[in-house]
């Protein structure tokens, strides 16, 4: 399995262009590995993106990555870029590869589970579909260890 | 003869530091939120009516401060009041000041606990002729008994700054930073 990172700069933009800019990148994943259930994993990502505004301002969103089979892409959510910087969200390498997963996972890792609570992540594991996962995955701060979360919302 | 060509990198800089203020002010609202015990449901239906009021007022320079004020239901008084104070810069500054969000939750940490039952509200402070914003209503702020003050780093980008204030009577403790009132 290959690990692609990606970024997505948060501090110098609102969190309503962020959350365009990622909505178009996942929705442009799913379709350049010709993922079959394209509608329903285009509603979920919109489902999903809706939740998170708390998240993005409180800034526990530490990435978010998205599992196509052997491939996974890891967006990471950088607060405090240069005001120069650009995002990387180019996903066209996935042109290049020949994936055609038959599932779909987004793991959402926190950087502090505690806050993210209070800000009202728990709406979000409950999202998951017959062919899309959604994960939640809470980081240790301290050790910076992770602790799966299961699709339902319970440890 | 060559063309000399360049691109300001400050034309939005004015942009860019009213986002990021906007963005780090709702950010040390929700860890306090979390770290006092206090329901963020409020602050997370009331995004878009803070970001509109944030936006248009630091873009204007016309922010003076905003406030987080906890109280008991029905007191006049305030419990604690968390305060960010703006400045506004001619010259801005490229250097990003990242806002005191570890010194803030290690207070909030020591601080004692609040009474059950507190809840909060989000006041701010313009100058007079300040533009209105849809969702905000005039309003004065609760007064506080025996508070003492704790400030933080200041922080912000380009044009805006802000300052911090803890404003309460739960410090116990800091004695060296406080100051009575």
């Amino acid at each position: 399995m290959s690990v692609t990172d990606k970024k997505i700069l948060v501090g110098f933009k609102r969190v309503d262009d962020c959350l365009l800019l990622l909505c178009n990148a996942l929705k442009e994943s799913a379709e350049l590995v010709n993922f079959e259930y394209l509608d329903e994993v285009k509603s979920l990502i919109e489902g999903m993106i809706k939740g998170f505004p708390p998240l993005l301002y409180a800034q526990v969103l530490e990435s978010l990555e998205i599992c196509l089979g052997d491939e996974t892409i890891k967006i990471l959510f950088d607060y405090y870029p240069d005001p120069l910087e650009d995002d990387d969200l180019d996903m066209s390498l996935l042109k290049l590869l020949s994936l055609k997963p038959e599932r779909l996972g987004f793991n959402i890792i926190l950087n502090d589970e505690g806050c993210a609570r209070c800000v009202g992540v728990e709406r979000l594991p409950g999202l998951s579909t017959e062919h899309i996962e959604v994960v939640v995955i809470a980081k240790d701060k301290e050790t910076g260890n992770e602790s799966e979360r299961s699709n339902n919302g319970e440890n | 003869m060559a063309k000399i060509r360049g691109i300001g990198v400050g034309a939005n800089v004015m942009e860019k530091s009213v986002t990021y203020v906007c963005n780090t002010v709702i950010q040390l609202f929700f860890r306090i939120l979390h770290k006092r015990g206090l329901d963020a449901g409020f602050l997370s239906s009331s995004l878009e009516v803070l970001e509109n009021g944030l936006r248009t007022w630091l873009g204007e320079q016309k922010l003076k401060e905003m406030h987080l004020e906890v109280s008991l239901p029905h007191s006049s008084d305030a419990l604690e009041d968390w305060k960010a104070i703006f400045e506004y810069y001619a010259e801005p500054d490229e250097n990003v000041r990242k806002p005191p969000v570890e010194e803030v939750e290690r207070i909030c940490q020591e601080l004692r606990a609040l009474p059950a039952g507190a809840i909060y509200r989000i006041v701010a402070v313009t100058e007079p002729d300040a533009s209105d914003v849809p969702g905000w209503i005039a309003s004065s702020l609760k007064p506080l008994r025996d508070a003492t003050e704790r400030p933080f780093s200041g922080w912000g980008y380009g044009h805006v700054g802000a300052k911090f204030f803890y404003h309460g009577g739960f410090l116990d403790g800091l004695h060296n930073q406080q100051k009575d009132y």
